[in-house]
């Protein structure tokens, strides 16, 4: 995790201090994105024989900004959805949004890599009823939840993005809890993204 | 627009978590601690576990399980011995609405315990079958919050527990230890509170998390600095504090996002076509 610090220090520091003018080749526009999240990498168990999840097709859209800062940075803020996920028979449904921004830097024409933040809220829909289910030797009721509620992190980004202007295929990846080693997780998300240049 | 609602379609359908009572009951403090009745020891022929061998299966049943999830603020953690309820290991466990239990005699059942309790039982009626490997029942509430818990171990001789892997026994404690927070079963085979054992349990399932998460929600946690707050209801009645600081200023964030948006927009709008 220190080499994690370490190197977002570093980046930040590289972009404070970056000289030059405008990134020439970036234009100030709107990027519309498409994907699919996989919450909790490697630590969801997804049969009944220890499987781990690594993919979840979770469809994610999201809209953003590109702003062109010194030399080859960016700053880059954006809004994704992931779509509802309803639990069985609309019991339950689940959004989660993310409010995020990334510092972005070209390091090649075609490649970006970011750093940023995100806020993650989680909100879970409850419409309750009951539900019989096995207990021991016998069933008994089951309750679902019948309220909303939800949850709100702060999470650590890192993304790597391939620019064929004016698509880009970018996968992000988020740190949950950074500075809490024992409850640390990452999720990620593969994007499509289109860069709406406008000559803005 | 079409593309969207296909999506939608498209979204995972998931099992659904339950919970064991009627309005989702949750501890009302996060900081939750899991404690074993000393007086309640387990026959060596029946259960076969020492008190450490015990607190060997509650350590990972908590730190590999429950409190591996970021979206939940819930922190359980061994809290020793307790030697406060007499016979614990012989009497007979009942929620706190069973009648059966209200009309029996004084002393007879337990009486309602804070935190979470583990102990090993040999009554048979509290289990109904020697397959049956443990119970528990939130047997004290305060409104709609669980103040304690009670988990017996089948203790009775010929008891499916002795047999299982050591694998198998700390995944039979992280179940109860699910029921004890508040979570009732799902049809769910890989998650953590499907109703019988599963051939390897490394992990929890989706739908473990989600219930956790929705009792014991994350209120920002700071990049896990900060910890968590309680509930939502609970929330208000705090003092602001660091959360809620970063609310503020993701708010703050937002509210530039999209005047930027608008801005853009609106220069796009306005610029003569070639």
């Amino acid at each position: 995790m220190k080499v994690i610090l370490i190197l977002t220090m570093g980046f930040l520091f590289l972009l404070a201090t970056a000289q030059g003018d405008t990134n020439p080749s970036a234009n100030k526009n709107i990027s519309f994105n498409l994907g699919s999240h996989t919450e909790f990498y490697d630590a969801v168990q997804n049969d009944d024989s220890g499987g781990l999840r690594k993919f979840d097709l979770a469809p994610t859209i999201g809209i953003g900004l590109k702003w062109p800062l010194k030399s080859q940075f960016l700053f880059l803020p954006e809004f994704n959805w992931v779509l509802p996920q309803t639990m069985e028979k609309s019991h339950i449904m689940i959004n989660t949004f993310m409010l995020r921004a990334d510092a972005g830097y070209d390091l090649l024409s075609w490649l970006r890599l970011r750093l940023g933040t995100s806020l993650m809220w989680q909100n879970q829909q409850g419409k309750g009823g009951t539900a019989q289910m096995n207990n021991g030797n016998t069933t008994s009721n089951f309750y679902y939840p019948d309220e909303n509620r939800s949850s709100l992190n702060n999470t650590l980004d890192f993304g790597l993005e391939s620019v064929f202007d004016p698509l880009a295929v970018r996968l992000q990846v988020y740190t949950y809890s950074v500075f809490k080693k024992e409850q640390r997780q990452f999720s990620y998300t593969v994007f499509l993204t289109y860069y709406w240049d406008k000559s803005l | 627009m079409k593309f969207i609602l296909l999506l939608i379609l498209f979204s995972s359908q998931l099992m659904a978590y339950t919970f064991n009572n009627n309005f989702g009951a949750s501890f009302k403090d996060n900081d939750v601690k899991v404690m074993i009745a000393g007086n309640s020891a387990c026959d060596p022929d029946n259960v076969g576990l020492t008190f450490g061998e015990l607190q060997d299966l509650i350590d990972p049943a908590i730190d590999k399980f429950w409190n591996r999830v970021p979206t939940s603020a819930l922190r359980l953690s061994f809290g020793g011995f307790t030697n406060d309820i007499t016979g614990i290991g012989s009497r007979r466990l009942c929620a706190p609405t069973d009648e059966a239990c209200i009309s029996s005699a004084p002393g007879a059942t337990i009486e309602p315990v804070r935190e979470i309790v583990i102990a090993c039982n040999d009554l048979p009626i509290n289990f109904g079958s020697l397959n049956v490997l443990a119970v528990t029942i939130p047997n004290q509430f305060s409104g709609k919050d669980i103040v304690g818990s009670v988990i017996l171990i089948n203790n009775q001789a010929g008891s499916a527990f002795k047999n299982l892997s050591k694998t198998d026994q700390i995944g039979v404690i992280a179940h109860e230890i699910g029921h004890a927070i508040g979570l009732g079963h799902t049809d769910d085979k890989a998650a953590m509170m499907y109703y019988r054992t599963v051939d390897l349990r490394r992990a929890l399932g989706e739908d473990d998390m989600r219930g956790v998460s929705y009792l014991y929600p994350m209120k920002l946690d700071g990049f896990g600095l900060l910890g968590g707050c309680a509930t939502i209801e609970e929330n208000k009645k705090q003092p602001p504090s660091g959360g809620s600081f970063l609310t503020m200023l993701a708010g703050l964030f937002l509210m530039v996002f999209v005047w930027e948006l608008k801005r853009l927009l609106k220069r796009s709008q306005a610029r003569p076509t070639l």
